[in-house]
């Protein structure tokens, strides 16, 4: 049943999005075309104005992913649909776990696009070479190597994502329990849970400093911390961000299983 | 065991009592009438039944469990709103309950919809609100259950349609099913009725079998109740 449900979830989310990827690979396009016209001032300003269209579209993708998963949510557990979707013979477990799966792989998705249209839009032996010179002479603060960087970057922006979009549902969830004004009290619970959240990462952070100097003179003092200072922040990131998703995620499903109340 | 039961089930909204201590049985084979006015909690013990609401306390039984997965496949309920995703065609509307309800008959639905003209092609979307309610009837329709729960099944179609909707509901449910339906549209349903249940301010106010309740009070299930339910 995870699976039917998945499918049709993808399905309206994907037609969504896949028109601004479409439209966001274009102008990436259109962009490397047009700047790559250093002569000619009409045809390097549109490679401009499409630049300035391809950073848009990125936003959008992004702004897009999220607003797009939590009105599916609603309309499918609160909304008229609700009434299908609490009427399937399907546990409610699943249908929170479709949720949660369609949503982290249509930003997966999201994301893969994005680096995408970036890579084709940017991406030029020189530009490359400027960011390699540019970390090469940062070596003294950051001990770890530009790749490590990057993919940890993208991977702890992923988690961190996913965590915002489980609190979206969260905040629907938690904002439907009350008999008015649900959207307003779904957007104040969302904004709850993060800064309990953000407390919980700044606690896990004071621990992790009981046992790592580096960390705790983050927090004691001025001066910069040893050389692998960056690498243990991105791995803590990583680390506290997928346990407070599992965190998120077993609570939504407790909040789920009490049971909803439909208008 | 009743196909349905109602234990001491009460519903609060906003610190006020919309259902009050409801017991009630709901026996096989029959179709029974659920009648009261606007906002009197007909919606919301049907709710209860389909999970769309929690009882603040009492339990709903079905078959003798507690509203779950089981008791959704035996149970086929149409809404009072339009409740089907309306970026999907009616043809994919019809794979999703193909897809969701083992006992759910594409071609009977398919058919039906012939009868009433209505493309299957067409996005649901691009559809009247009176052909959404009829798409929604035929797919609830359409599936071989024990329990079918039609909340105003009347109430956004013209008067001309309501015959073909009723004999539609009569002639698609297998021998020992149940219907309960829900409508302040008395006149409409009385011919179809074996039993009704009037319920008033939150409180089941009568039970009765309908033909009964007629030679009792020696008039028509309509006019009873005007007489019960007149302001």
């Amino acid at each position: 049943m995870l699976k039917k449900l998945l499918k049709y979830d993808l399905k309206y989310n994907l037609k969504f999005l896949s028109i601004f990827y479409l439209i966001t690979v274009f102008f990436g396009i259109i962009t490397r075309l047009f700047l790559g016209f250093q002569n000619s001032l009409i045809l390097h300003s549109i490679g401009e104005i499409c630049n300035i269209l391809t950073i848009v579209c990125i936003i959008a993708i992004l702004i897009n992913t999220l607003m797009r998963a939590w009105l599916r949510f609603k309309n499918n557990f609160y909304g008229d649909e609700a009434y299908l979707t609490h009427s399937l013979p399907v546990s409610k477990n699943s249908l929170y776990l479709s949720k949660v799966l369609s949503s982290v792989i249509c930003l997966f998705t999201s994301i893969v696009v994005i680096l995408c249209t970036i890579f084709v839009t940017y991406y030029t032996k020189n530009n490359w070479l400027s960011i390699e010179n540019m970390f090469t002479s940062l070596k003294d603060i950051i001990d770890t190597s530009l790749i490590f960087l990057i993919i940890g970057f993208i991977f702890a922006t992923f988690i961190q994502v996913s965590n915002t979009l489980q609190l979206g549902y969260t905040g629907l969830l938690l904002g439907h329990r009350m008999n008015n004004m649900k959207l307003g009290y779904s957007v104040i619970f969302g904004f709850i849970t993060h800064i309990i959240l953000q407390t919980f990462t700044v606690i896990g952070l004071l621990i992790l400093g009981l046992f790592n100097n580096d960390i705790m003179q983050m927090f004691t003092t001025n001066t910069l911390p040893s050389p692998n200072f960056v690498t243990t922040i991105i791995v803590f990131d990583i680390a506290m961000n997928i346990l407070l998703f599992i965190i998120e995620y077993l609570f939504n499903r407790h909040l789920l299983n009490k049971g909803v109340n439909i208008d | 065991m009743e196909l349905l039961e109602f234990k001491h089930v009460c519903k609060n909204f906003n610190g006020k009592m919309i259902l009050k201590d409801i017991n009630l049985k709901i026996p096989r084979g029959k179709i029974i009438g659920l009648l009261g006015k606007n906002g009197t909690g007909k919606s919301t013990l049907i709710k209860l039944i389909n999970d769309a609401l929690t009882p603040s306390s009492g339990e709903v039984l079905i078959n003798g469990k507690k509203v779950g997965i089981e008791s959704k496949k035996i149970i086929a309920y149409l809404p009072e709103r339009t409740y089907l995703d309306k970026s999907l065609t009616v043809k994919e509307s019809i794979k999703f309950f193909q897809e969701f309800y083992e006992n759910f008959d594409a071609q009977k639905a398919q058919n039906l919809l012939s009868d009433l003209g209505l493309d299957i092609n067409q996005t649901l979307a691009k559809m009247s609100k009176g052909m959404q309610e009829k798409v929604g009837l035929v797919l609830v329709m359409s599936r071989d259950a024990d329990l079918y729960i039609l909340d105003e099944p009347l109430g956004g179609v013209d008067p001309a349609t309501r015959d073909y909707i009723l004999d539609t509901i009569l002639s698609n449910f297998k021998d020992g099913a149940s219907i309960i339906i829900s409508t302040h549209l008395i006149s409409d349903i009385e011919r179809i009725l074996d039993e009704v249940i009037f319920i008033d301010e939150g409180k089941i106010i009568l039970t009765s079998d309908a033909d009964t309740l007629r030679v009792k009070e020696n008039c028509s299930i309509d006019e009873i109740f005007r007489r019960k339910f007149k302001c």
